[in-house]
């Protein structure tokens, strides 16, 4: 393999370094309007009335677009369609959009918003998850609200806390987050001469939007068409906020008959855009004093916000999650997704992972202290390996690298070394203290039960011998054009640089499903063996024709009988000439997962990858500033098909998760944000980033081509227990909420604002 | 959102730009790093505006240093305060407060009257000119008047300066015999708002005591200010951690004295006493060695 392996440039390197990249903002087109939201000014309250006389006058005001202008269905939603395009009955967050003003420049659309005259009679809100889930509390939605509750079950958990000789009871809070996404949303959208809705925009799942856009304009699915920009950086966060967004352009589109183009500035994205999931989690573990874990039970509240979104597959995840990579006979875990009058949440890097593991793995800790063991024996002892059955009750068939990741990992930042050197020097010295901590996950790869897990690879080959590649998978920055370009050009052994990928374009390219889970390596990878499979069997046959023999193989780009032998492109030449198909689709349909959602159990994925992380800190004892000097970041990737672009992912979620850790909070009080831009919502700089050692841990899965696995969330879901460890070993204070900022650090418990 | 429709000009001597300035509607423009933020996010912003640009008036760029004093021209840069070597040798305080500004290119931007004339609480270069005993020569058409920077600034984003006046230079006290540092206390390493920033000067008499102590601090209160109560109990002491660590709860007891306690004085409180500590220690250790 030429390409394959290797780490081989990103095939969308040089227009993006050039600048001649256009995103969705860089775009005009001829008649085009401008689009601005009217937002709610409450977190909860019906509308009582909507008056644009008053807009409409404004200078260089078209139209003024509300949800009475919607064709089709005014909800959209992944999940459930809980989520106004328009609020047209009450509005249930701050981002809630209520009209759209569209106007001649965006400028003139802004400045009319605040002639939109909307009356409301203000409802109590209700801002606490938990406090949410008491029956008195102000309902979000007419349902009630409790979005979704799963469990797992395992074991007899009375008997398991029964056996043990230490309890632990231990709570764990994590903040909301901002993907912060270098480009905001934006979208244009227009109706085409045929009638079909036209939408170009940094859309993460076109496929996913292009059916509620149906249902919205009430046309058919294929009357859709979403033309996906370049994505300037989505981490799950450009998924139902473009739907809503797109929507509206949609129907403004169909109103006013000229394109509509809407792009939020950084404060609209931050306040309207869902955020990852704050959790509340209550954990109780069962140990026995040699170190054996023989209960957990852990109850675990997310604040899913204004609106269902992803919300019941982000905290299945987490629930199937909870208990770690670890053996433990007797489970019990209740997962609650909860609605409130806050910023909704949904998918991001991570989906449901950051929040259980920051808790398992802090856990984890507490337990080897506890038992004056050392963190990594007790994980040792307690980890998962082959054949052996997790806590959902899934026996494990392929390999089982944690304890690889463990050893490699701590082996790499010399463990057992520093916890000792760290120690000595924490007793000499007066301010720094130096701390050692570290953390370890499994998480399952791509859906798992979420839903159908299939994806699609057309590949056309040209006279020439070249291949144009139409994959409904998206890049938004992980690099899924290069590594399936690597695939086709080795699999017909061709340079890359006649592999072309197409542009994504809903009318043309196979509908994947979401590009979400870590998935697009996995199943896009598989998608295109297939197809270049198919196209190597036709080009075989075209060969054998041309050379009159039996026998053809394929060898080295050559079609090669006994006695002769043909190029790649000879035999494309001879397809040709004799009339051969030369385009197939090649399919990928994930192993098939079994869950029962009833009792709790079931085998939720069809493979897991394992990780460990390892961080060094120092900690200023004066301050309660966190410094992260090193971190060692050990993943089971299966396989990695560009060892550069993987290690860019390590360093990338790393650096995501030092905000995680230490500074990201979206703050909401009574669902009101002052962190609406990056002057205060703060994110980590190049200035703090430590150094990272990347290590990749290969151990190809039988069940997946090439043996690939996933990487780019791993590598966001375990750097802020490993920093809380580390805080631990140099101060001995334990911080259970995040993030860790300077007042937790010092005071060693949040600090609440008044 | 773009800029309000205005009126800009960019006069080269120091005549031209006073006559710009007394039109009514003029508003002085040095870095711009607050102002053209603040007027792009503005609601409602001033009409008819005139920008007075005043980074083309050469003298407004000088360091100099003149007896024992140096004057600093209002249009000199963090980045060049940052480098400057004349800085480095007489207030290298300032020059370490420059440096931990921003980032590079907000470093580049802004200036050092920009910093002083916003009159932010958390002004990073307030504290190292507050110990040099700045003061600020202010001209307009009508005259020149010469103002310590303790007094320009009023409180929180307000000072004295008057319609029609600009900054024209900061004169400071040049320090050499004892050590001076600057220390700032921020989240994250770069693109920092202070959560609380000091200054400290310390010099030591031929039997090891403290001859001049100087200390300022900012973020701590509605402006940032000197402790000459601290100062004067510092000199004449031996520079011992018991004296140091009086002079700490002394700051910290004046601080909450003047703000009262609020959600963040659980941190805010042993904090600042341990930072000051520590900078009158490292002021004290810088002096020892300069002699």
């Amino acid at each position: 393999m030429r390409y394959i392996s290797k780490p081989v440039k990103r095939v969308d390197a040089k227009e993006k370094v050039k600048g001649k990249a256009l995103y969705i903002d860089d775009i005009k087109l001829p008649f085009m309007l401008y689009g601005a939201v009217v937002r709610s000014p409450y977190p909860h309250a019906m509308v009582t009335s909507i008056k644009t006389e008053k807009a409409l006058k404004k200078k260089g005001v078209v139209t003024v677009v509300t949800a009475e202008d919607i064709p089709g269905e005014k909800n959209v939603g992944i999940v459930d369609k809980d989520q106004p395009v328009f609020a047209y009955d009450k509005v249930r967050y701050m981002g809630d959009g209520i009209a759209l003003v569209v106007a001649r420049t965006m400028e003139e659309a802004r400045r009319a918003t605040k002639s939109v005259d909307v009356r409301y009679r203000v409802l109590k809100g209700v801002f606490d998850p938990e406090e949410a889930m008491r029956e008195d509390s102000p309902k979000v939605h007419e349902g009630g609200n409790i979005i979704n509750y799963h469990k797992v079950r395992r074991g007899d958990i009375e008997k398991g806390f029964k056996e043990a000789d230490i309890i632990l009871e231990r709570a764990y809070k994590t903040q909301f987050v901002e993907h912060s996404y270098l480009e905001t949303e934006g979208v244009i959208a227009e109706i085409t001469e045929n009638g079909a809705v036209r939408i170009m925009g940094c859309i993460q799942n076109a496929f996913t939007t292009e059916k509620d856009i149906a249902r919205v304009m009430s046309v058919s699915i294929s009357k859709v068409q979403i033309i996906q920009t370049i994505m300037g950086g989505s981490f799950g966060g450009k998924d139902d906020v473009m739907t809503v967004m797109a929507a509206r352009a949609s129907v403004a589109a169909l109103k006013t008959g000229r394109p509509v183009k809407i792009v939020n500035t950084r404060e609209e994205s931050m306040l309207e855009s869902y955020k990852r999931h704050p959790y509340k989690m209550f954990y109780r573990l069962g140990l026995k004093k040699d170190g054996t874990i023989c209960a957990l039970e852990a109850r675990i509240i997310a604040d899913g916000g204004a609106f269902a979104s992803t919300t019941p597959f982000v905290s299945w995840r987490s629930n199937v999650q909870a208990a770690g990579p670890y053996r433990v006979e007797n489970v019990k875990i209740d997962t609650y997704g909860v609605y409130t009058n806050n910023v909704y949440t949904g998918a991001m890097r991570g989906f449901g992972s950051p929040q259980v593991n920051f808790a398992i793995e802090s856990l984890m800790d507490e337990a080897a202290h506890e038992l004056s063991m050392d963190p990594l024996e007790f994980r040792i002892k307690n980890a998962l390996k082959d054949g052996d059955i997790t806590a959902t009750g899934q026996k494990l068939t392929h390999r089982v690298s944690l304890i690889e990741t463990l050893k490699k990992a701590t082996s790499a930042s010399k463990w057992r070394e520093k916890r000792f050197s760290f120690e000595k020097n924490n007793r000499e010295s007066e301010r720094y203290k130096m701390g050692i901590g570290l953390a370890s996950s499994l998480r399952g790869v791509s859906l798992g039960a979420e839903g159908a897990d299939a994806a699609g690879v057309e590949i056309k080959v040209e006279v020439d011998g070249s291949a144009v590649v139409e994959m409904g998978l998206t890049d938004m920055g992980q690099g899924i054009k290069t590594v399936i370009a690597q695939i086709v050009a080795d699999e017909l052994g061709i340079p890359i640089d006649k592999v072309f990928i197409s542009p994504y374009d809903t009318l043309r390219v196979p509908d994947s499903g979401p590009t979400v889970a870590s998935r697009a390596t996995t199943v896009g990878g598989g998608a295109a063996k297939e197809a270049t499979t198919k196209i190597i069997e036709t080009l075989k046959e075209a060969s054998k024709e041309a050379m009159g023999t039996r026998e053809v193989e394929f060898v080295d780009g050559f079609f090669v009988s006994p006695r002769k032998k043909m190029s790649f492109e000879e035999a494309v030449n001879a397809a040709f000439s004799q009339g051969k198909p030369l385009n197939a689709v090649g399919w990928y349909k994930a192993p098939p997962i079994v869950w029962n959602e009833e009792e709790g159990k079931g085998e939720p994925y069809f493979t897991y990858v394992y990780a460990t992380q390892v961080a060094e800190v120092e900690v200023d004892t004066f301050t309660g500033k966190v410094k992260v000097l090193k971190v060692v970041a050990a993943h089971e990737v299966g396989r990695a098909i560009n060892p550069a672009m993987a290690r860019g992912q390590i360093y990338g979620g790393v650096a995501m998760a030092l905000g995680y850790s230490l500074l990201e909070e979206f703050e909401t009080r009574e669902g009101r944000s002052r962190t609406l831009n990056f002057d205060n919502y703060l994110l980590p700089t190049s200035l703090d980033m430590p150094e990272v050692e990347a290590i990749l841990v290969e151990n190809p899965d039988p069940l997946t081509y090439y043996g690939a696995k996933s990487l780019g969330e791993p590598t966001n879901e375990l750097l802020a227990p490993a920093i809380a460890n580390a805080i631990f070993h140099a101060t001995g204070k334990r911080l259970r909420e995040l993030p860790m900022n300077l007042e937790e650090v010092y005071l060693g418990k949040k600090l609440e604002k008044k | 959102m773009s800029l309000p429709p205005l009126d800009y000009v960019a006069p080269r001597t120091l005549k031209e730009t006073l006559k710009a300035l007394s039109d009514e509607r003029a508003v002085p423009l040095a870095g711009g790093t607050d102002l053209i933020v603040n007027l792009r996010n503005s609601e409602d912003p001033p009409k008819n505006l005139l920008l007075v640009d005043l980074k083309k008036v050469s003298e407004f760029h000088l360091i100099e240093e003149e007896d024992d004093h140096l004057k600093i021209g209002s249009l000199v840069t963090l980045a060049e305060l940052a480098s400057s070597p004349l800085i480095s040798k007489f207030a290298p305080a300032l020059a370490l407060a420059a440096e931990s500004m921003g980032s590079i290119q907000i470093r580049n931007r802004g200036t050092v009257a920009g910093n002083i004339v916003n009159a932010s609480p958390c002004a990073d270069l307030a504290p190292p000119l507050l110990i040099h005993e700045a003061s600020l020569l202010l001209v307009s058409q009508s005259g020149r008047r010469e103002v310590p920077l303790s007094k320009f600034v009023k409180g929180p984003y307000r000072t004295d300066l008057r319609r029609g006046e600009v900054v024209r230079l900061f004169s400071i006290k040049k320090m050499h015999d004892g050590g001076e540092t600057f220390y700032k206390l921020g989240r994250r390493e770069a693109m920092n708002k202070a959560r609380m920033n000091f200054a400290a000067y310390i010099s030591l008499n031929g039997a090891g005591k403290i001859k001049e102590a100087r200390f300022s601090a900012g973020s701590l209160t509605p402006s940032p200010m000197r402790y000459k109560d601290v100062e004067t109990f510092l000199e004449g002491e031996k520079p011992d951690p018991r004296v140091f660590k009086r002079a700490a709860e002394m700051v910290k007891n004046k601080i909450f004295e003047i703000t009262g306690v609020r959600w963040s004085t659980p941190y805010k409180a042993p904090v600042s006493e341990n930072l000051t500590l520590w900078v009158l220690k490292e002021a004290t250790r810088i002096a020892k060695g300069r002699r």
